[in-house]
């Protein structure tokens, strides 16, 4: 579940101003290509809606405002009084740019009611009501397109990416299903060659036959592993995409960056038509942009300083994509001022980062590692562009996940290189197979330090640890029995396998049951409901078609260290818990249902302060599921929700005999007496509007129904 | 004309009491027969339980493999990994989030025949990522019934259980209709 409560309000906004942006922009696109398609209206109002209530929440009146406009003209879309013209879309359409803009003001600018955009806010308001105002079906307005032709074909609906697609050449293709097609050959071919050896088996089977049965078999074997790996080639080549597809942005990025520091520069990029790993690609643009924008910043000097310098005035950075020895390298060369090694030593000492001895001795590149460490920043002021330090950190996070490496050289008042290296697909790995309890765990042999099978002698035991030595050093060891708690007793054997891992600080040995042998394995995401399995990086298959986990080093690392220092690693969790909770817990359960997620959080920080537990869903389904799943004390439900609304859900509550007796308290925007009205006919036992928030009326309201809690 | 006489007596004669009968009791079979079975359910069974799902959730029903364990998973619903159809998928437990007690050895013999007894794999779920795998100690088979073959939970009942529509009468048994997508919520929310 998302635990979002620690995030700041705004950063909440933010979020949801860019969902709800993000469908204003599909619907209104969809409008303006066939404004008589009004299928997705009542999305688009929704979605207004949201902003507006979400604004409210926060107490962003500019925003509140221009919300209120849209969803105003959605609402007279809906009831008929207005058709929408291709003009009223360009200003829904600017307006949706504007709300998404006005998310980023500061939070100061947010609180004084000062931004920047207040012009355009004043001019787009306008626009808005004037379309809402406008006459339906007046004669022809002057705006072009303002009824749909007659024959309105269907709205193509938009492209929802429930399945990712990938593209794929043709050529590509065919060669893959002519491969296909050779492996069902091949397999039809055992088939017949099996009926015949048995046919001559049985007129006697002599040792001629069986020799001319294994040439067969061999020659077989050949044709079948030339056909597969080939096949398997195919396949991984069309998960290849050119360098050029995931740097698209970048240039206009530089550009942007380069004009507001006030500095001329110019990206060059070297082997656009590289080819890289679909998955890697992606992963990419992050790390890239980090780099690009510090050589803007940190790297290329202001145009005078490089002329005083003797260099041309414009910057140059160059960005590199090619293959090398069988691993993919990226490379950001700039032109610029490069970093000081001193500089770096002096920060060092300075931030008692290492001893003072230690310090002076280090190596320029060692200095250099120190960039990468989070928070190192070896300018005093931090610029909103980059900040030196947060970028790099993020450039090495990314590279260890992909298991790759980053590499910097400074060349003072000439420029720095970074060079990455990268694996050149993450779908097939090097890994070690170990046997724990029969099932087969893999560790990516980039990780593995060392591979040895001890004898008891060799362990010896401090404080009820056991520990052996390695080139004259203790090393912990750690049983994985223990450590996964699978339980039961390894065989038992006069020799323990055991696999060391680590970094060169902190090594351990960790005792596995078997090893299975060195392979090479096809690399499987782990099911994404999982979310992030500790110890655990991916599943790989086994020959037999077996699943095998392949492990997460650091994660291990990380769990050993808590093992060894302080007993046990975390407890084992009760998936099932979150479900079967029967209310165990003396604080009562509250469930709060909004399709606004600043709504959902407010409430719930603000019920969680009280001392209650809260779960949230998403709408009124997702709320109907989570009631008679869960086990609530109270429903705190909003009206307005797609696929099942409150009043609605009210109504199933009450109609449920095991349900009907949960307090339900209906949180709503409308304050008009008859929208009260409804909701009580539908049996909530509270009606609140959202302005409740901002005092204790909501608290007062649950303490009411549920009682009192104090945390 | 005699002829005729004759047929008239003939139509006339009293009918033979069996002969009534049978025929009673085949046209109040037949009308039996004619209820319109409207649905159908996938009847299986877990530990003593006999449970049943709509067909619309089941991908298949395959022969049970190893599971591979996840760590720090124990306890949870999750089982573990399992390769099926080359794909590596989730196996749950349905035992655990229904709270069925497990299969022992002397409770295999509630399966409707000795010999057909095997423990399966259920593939369920609507959409891609939503599919899960669930071990189930016995397949019967797809069942086909009628809206009178359903009785609602009796009101004592109804208050302890969550994902038991109705059950459903078969063979002398009751089944249990599993609310499908409630199961699949259910099990969504118990995996993250």
């Amino acid at each position: 579940m998302d635990d979002s409560s620690q995030v700041p309000m705004l950063d909440l906004f933010r979020t949801e101003v860019e969902a709800q942006t993000a469908i204003l922009n599909d619907g209104l696109l969809a409008l303006e290509r066939d404004p008589a398609a009004l299928e997705r209206i009542d999305e688009l109002m929704r979605a207004a809606h949201s902003l507006k209530g979400a604004a409210r929440m926060i107490g962003y009146t500019a925003a509140v405002g221009v919300a209120h406009a849209m969803e105003d003209y959605f609402v007279a879309v809906q009831e008929s009084r207005v058709v929408p013209t291709l003009d009223a879309v360009d200003a829904l359409l600017n307006a949706t740019d504007l709300l998404a803009r006005l998310s980023h003001a500061s939070e100061m600018a947010i609180i004084s009611g000062d931004v920047a955009e207040q012009g355009e806010i004043d001019a787009i308001i306008p626009q808005l009501e004037a379309a809402t105002a406008a006459k339906p079906l007046a004669s022809p307005s002057p705006s072009p397109a303002v009824t749909a032709p007659e024959s309105a074909a269907p709205v193509p609906v938009s492209a929802e990416s429930a399945d990712r697609a990938v593209r794929v050449t043709a050529d590509n293709l065919n060669r893959m299903l002519d491969l296909a097609g050779e492996l069902l050959v091949a397999s039809r071919w055992l088939t017949a060659f099996m009926g015949t050896t048995s046919r001559e088996a049985r007129k006697g089977v002599t040792l001629d036959t069986i020799t001319h049965a294994v040439a067969e078999l061999e020659s077989f074997d050949v044709r079948l592993g030339r056909i597969s790996q080939r096949l398997y080639d195919g396949i991984l080549a069309s998960r290849m995409r050119p360098f050029s597809d995931g740097i698209q942005g970048l240039p206009r990025m530089v550009r942007d960056v380069a004009r507001a520091l006030g500095k001329d520069v110019r990206l060059q990029i070297v082997g656009e038509k590289t080819n890289v790993d679909r998955d890697i690609l992606q992963r990419l643009d992050t790390p890239l942009g980090h780099l690009l924008r510090n050589a803007v910043d940190h790297g290329i000097e202001v145009p005078d300083e490089r002329l005083a310098h003797g260099k041309p005035a414009q910057g140059v950075i160059q960005l590199e994509a090619r293959h090398s020895g069988g691993m993919l390298s990226i490379t950001v060369t700039d032109d610029g001022r490069g970093v000081d090694p001193e500089s770096i030593r002096a920060k060092v000492i300075e931030r008692r980062l290492t001893d003072p001895d230690v310090a002076t001795r280090l190596s320029e590149s060692e200095l250099l590692e120190f960039l990468f460490l989070p928070g190192f920043s070896t300018r005093q002021e931090v610029t909103d562009i980059s900040g030196r330090g947060v970028g790099l950190d993020a450039v090495k996070t990314m590279l260890k996940d992909v298991g790759g490496t980053v590499d910097v050289v400074s060349r003072p008042g000439a420029g720095m290189r970074f060079q990455m290296l990268l694996p050149l697909t993450l779908s097939v790995a090097r890994v070690l197979l170990a046997s724990v309890a029969d099932e087969p765990y893999a560790i990516p042999l980039a990780r593995v330090i060392r591979v040895l099978m001890l004898v008891p002698d060799d362990i010896n035991s401090v404080e009820g640890r056991e520990q052996f030595l390695l080139d004259g050093e203790p090393v912990s060891l750690v049983s994985m029995r223990d450590l996964f708690d699978i339980g039961g007793t390894a065989p038992a054997r006069r020799r323990f396998p055991v696999i060391v891992v680590g970094d060169r600080a902190l090594r351990y040995g960790l005792v596995i049951d078997e090893f299975l042998g060195e392979r090479e394995v096809v690399v499987r995401p782990l099911d994404a409901r999982l979310g992030k399995v500790r110890d655990v990086s991916a599943a790989a298959l086994m020959p037999d078609g077996s699943p095998a986990l392949i492990l997460d080093i650091d994660d291990v690392v990380r769990s050993i260290d808590a093992y060894v220092s302080g007993g046990r690693i975390g407890t084992v969790r009760s998936s099932a818990s979150d479900v079967t909770d029967t209310g165990r817990h003396a604080r009562p359960r509250i469930l709060v249902i909004d399709d606004s997620l600043t709504v959902r959080e407010t409430e719930r920080k603000l019920l969680e302060g009280a001392g209650y537990l809260v779960d949230v869903a998403v709408d009124g389904m997702d709320g109907w599921n989570a009631i008679r799943v869960g086990q609530y004390a109270l429903i705190i439900t909003d009206v307005d929700m797609p696929r099942l609304d409150g009043i609605e859900l009210t109504k199933l509550i009450r109609a449920d005999a095991r349900l009907r007796s949960i307090p339900v308290m209906i949180m709503s925007y409308k304050d008009r007496e008859e929208d009260r009205m409804r909701g009580l006919d539908a049996g909530a036992d509270y009606y609140l509007t959202k302005a409740s928030f901002h005092d204790d009326t909501l608290l007062r309201a649950v303490a009411d129904l549920v009682g009192e809690h104090v945390a | 004309m005699s002829h005729g006489v004759n047929s008239e007596s003939l139509f006339d004669r009293p009918l033979p009491e069996d002969y009534r009968r049978e025929w009673t009791a085949q046209i109040a079979e037949q009308r039996e027969t004619h209820v319109r079975q409207t649905q159908s359910v996938l009847v299986f069974r877990i530990g003593a339980e006999w449970l049943s799902l709509p067909i619309g959730l089941l991908e298949a029903v395959v022969p049970r493999r190893p599971v591979h364990t996840l760590p720090h998973h124990r306890g949870g619903i999750v089982l573990g990994l399992v390769t099926l159809r080359g794909q590596l998928r989730l196996c749950v437990s349905l035992a655990k989030l229904l709270g069925i007690a497990e299969a022992t050895e002397s409770q295999t013999v509630i399966g409707v025949g000795a010999d057909r007894v095997i423990p399966r794999y259920l593939i369920i779920g609507e959409r891609a990522d939503q599919r899960v795998v669930i071990p189930v100690d016995e397949v019967y088979g797809i069942v086909r019934y009628g809206p009178d073959a359903v009785r609602e939970l009796p009101a004592t009942l109804a208050a302890g259980t969550r994902y038991t529509n109705n059950v459903l009468l078969w063979n002398g048994r009751t089944v249990s209709q599993l609310d499908g997508a409630l199961l699949l919520y259910a099990i969504e929310r118990a995996i993250g």
